[in-house]
């Protein structure tokens, strides 16, 4: 049952009038009342007044985050600060399988009591024994001195068919003092042994060595990762760029795609080269590439060859769609900040442009 | 009321708008088009996805009422970590007595009062008063445009009215005690009813209206003359 209305009380009722809070019928009770009564009609216009004059003020949360910057900030940092409540939790539980005599003793038991887990273990053993004893034998029968193998210094007259066909064994660099390429030695089978060596000075070690990376199913991950690391001196050469460019976007191995990042890093801004930076965020599934992509990219937005192409709006969105999306905190938080200090460059740049017109 | 009805709901007038889709709101999965309850029940069980889908449902209101009533970003990011940490530790002993909104803003308003109390004992950290405005909030204008209908960008008297009189209603609104700061901020910014502040403040509807009444007097006095 609601009080009666006097003028006595009408102050409260004006109140939470203007506030919103009365229900229908008694809204009316105090629209009459004030007709008919001067001086609580002065109140009620009071109040209504006074509620106007506060709905103006600015609101602190929407010149602080008006862009949700900060709130996007506030996620990644609290989902971090979950991450690693999560991670201190079973390194606790972990800690007793440390213990050698809970090894000792669960191998034990498991083998006792279940002898066709030892059957498993012990055909495991043999086949990966097996694989590793030949890769062994094959790296000792290259590398000893008279073997018949062919060496062949570039410039190396090995076709394109050859290349299609080539199997590779084994790479060498030898670091050169200086600044100098390092010299390069590249075991392959085409149909026969033979060794390529040279500088990725040579046109034709650079055509090797960029077919090499290009083609990730045929050669080996660590043939491929000295590959890159050989090229990196020559990583702006147009062919060795794209071919870059190519393995970030095409390598079955993240540790290649890695590689393929940090080569391109000191590269100017070729838009195949950003177009494959961007893919890298964008897409790939391995965290460690996008962090890497990620870094890099900001790299290239800070650096000063950047201020002086246009904006590029898809770096934007990709950067846009990382901090909402990804499933990695850092990345959340990083394309954050990295938004951020963007948007801070241009409110810096826009006075200067307004200076000189 | 079962809180199965109302967990989903909010008890606000109108919500903010943004202008951005949450994930939670957009996600393709099955999750995101959950209920509170739902989602609740999972985090319970160690869901870690179904937590960050509450976390983003509601933590915009939350950071929000941060930093209207406590003024600033640094604030408001403890504010918020604080809070989500507190409902994630704490979750497992929820029990739906009452809704989830109502739980969280429990915790949320405890801590923002507690900044309030601090800051009032050590008065030299009082954030400074916000005067940059977007030029997005520009074009809604201020009082004098609101009241009268015409720019203020062409008068430059204006513009300083309409700057002394933010300047003065946030003066106003430090004046007032953290509850009453509090019960001001939900109601004529959050837009939530009595009733549902006094349930987040542990308090009675009655107790919440009279200090409504409080911070109006409060604020009609240190505002006169606005008008």
């Amino acid at each position: 049952m609601v009080e009666e209305l006097h003028c006595s009380n009408f102050e409260d009722r004006a109140i939470l009038y203007a506030a919103g809070e009365l229900i229908e019928e008694d809204c009316a009770a105090v629209e009459v009342h004030a007709q008919q009564c001067p001086n609580c009609a002065a109140v009620l216009a009071r109040e209504i007044s006074l509620r106007k004059a506060l709905a103006a003020r600015v609101q602190p949360a929407h010149t602080l985050d008006h862009s949700e910057l900060l709130l996007a900030r506030c996620r990644s940092e609290l989902f971090e600060a979950l991450d690693d409540a999560a991670v201190a939790q079973p390194k606790r539980a972990w800690r007793s399988f440390l213990r050698p005599w809970r090894w000792v003793g669960g191998f034990h038991h498991a083998f006792v009591f279940h002898p066709g887990w030892s059957a498993a273990t012990l055909i495991l053993v043999g086949a990966l024994a097996g694989t590793a004893a030949r890769e062994w034998y094959r790296q000792i029968t290259l590398l000893v001195p008279g073997n018949p193998v062919i060496t062949v210094s570039a410039p190396a007259p090995i076709t394109q068919p050859e290349l299609e066909t080539m199997a590779r064994d084994g790479i060498r660099l030898e670091p050169r003092s200086g600044s100098r390429a390092p010299r390069v030695e590249l075991q392959v089978r085409s149909p026969q042994p033979r060794v390529v060596q040279g500088t990725p000075d040579d046109a034709e070690i650079r055509r090797v060595l960029t077919y090499v990376i290009g083609h990730g199913g045929q050669f080996d991950d660590s043939v491929r990762l000295g590959s890159l690391d050989a090229l990196r001196p020559r990583a702006n050469d147009p062919q060795v760029r794209a071919a870059m460019s190519d393995a970030l976007r095409h390598d079955p191995n993240p540790a290649v795609r890695l590689r393929a990042i940090e080569a391109l890093r000191g590269v100017g801004s070729a838009p195949e080269v950003q177009s494959a930076i961007l893919g890298a965020l964008s897409d790939d599934d391995n965290p460690g590439v996008r962090i890497q992509a990620l870094n890099t990219l900001i790299e290239r937005m800070r650096s000063r060859e950047f201020s002086r192409v246009p904006r590029d709006d898809r770096a934007l969105n990709i950067l846009r769609d990382r901090m909402h999306n990804d499933s990695n905190s850092y990345i959340r938080s990083r394309s954050a900040d990295a938004l951020g200090q963007l948007a801070s460059m241009d409110e810096d740049s826009a006075p200067a442009r307004g200076r000189h017109p | 009321m079962p809180s199965e009805v109302i967990a989903g709901s909010l008890p606000f007038e109108a919500l903010p708008s943004t202008g951005t889709t949450s994930i939670a709101s957009s996600g393709p999965s099955v999750l995101s088009a959950a209920d509170d309850r739902t989602l609740i029940e999972r985090a319970q069980a160690g869901d870690r996805s179904a937590f960050e889908l509450l976390v983003q449902r509601y933590d915009r209101q939350v950071l929000r009422l941060a930093l209207n009533v406590l003024g600033t970003a640094e604030d408001a990011r403890d504010v918020y970590q604080e809070a989500f940490l507190k409902i994630y530790r704490n979750l497992h002993r929820f029990r739906f007595e009452c809704a989830f909104y109502t739980w969280m803003y429990r915790i949320v308003t405890n801590i923002c009062l507690d900044h309030l109390r601090r800051r009032r004992s050590h008065p030299e950290e009082q954030p400074p008063v916000v005067r940059t405005v977007s030029s997005e909030e520009r074009s809604e204008g201020d009082f004098f445009d609101r009241q009268q209908g015409s720019g203020v960008h062409s008068d430059p008297e204006r513009q300083v009215l309409g700057h002394e009189i933010g300047r003065r209603v946030e003066a106003a609104l430090q004046s007032l005690s953290p509850r009453e700061r509090m019960v001001f901020e939900m109601r004529h910014y959050q837009g939530m009813k009595l009733r549902a502040i006094g349930d987040a403040l542990g308090t009675t509807e009655e107790t919440v209206k009279n200090s409504l009444f409080r911070a109006t007097s409060k604020l009609r006095t240190q505002l006169e003359g606005l008008r």
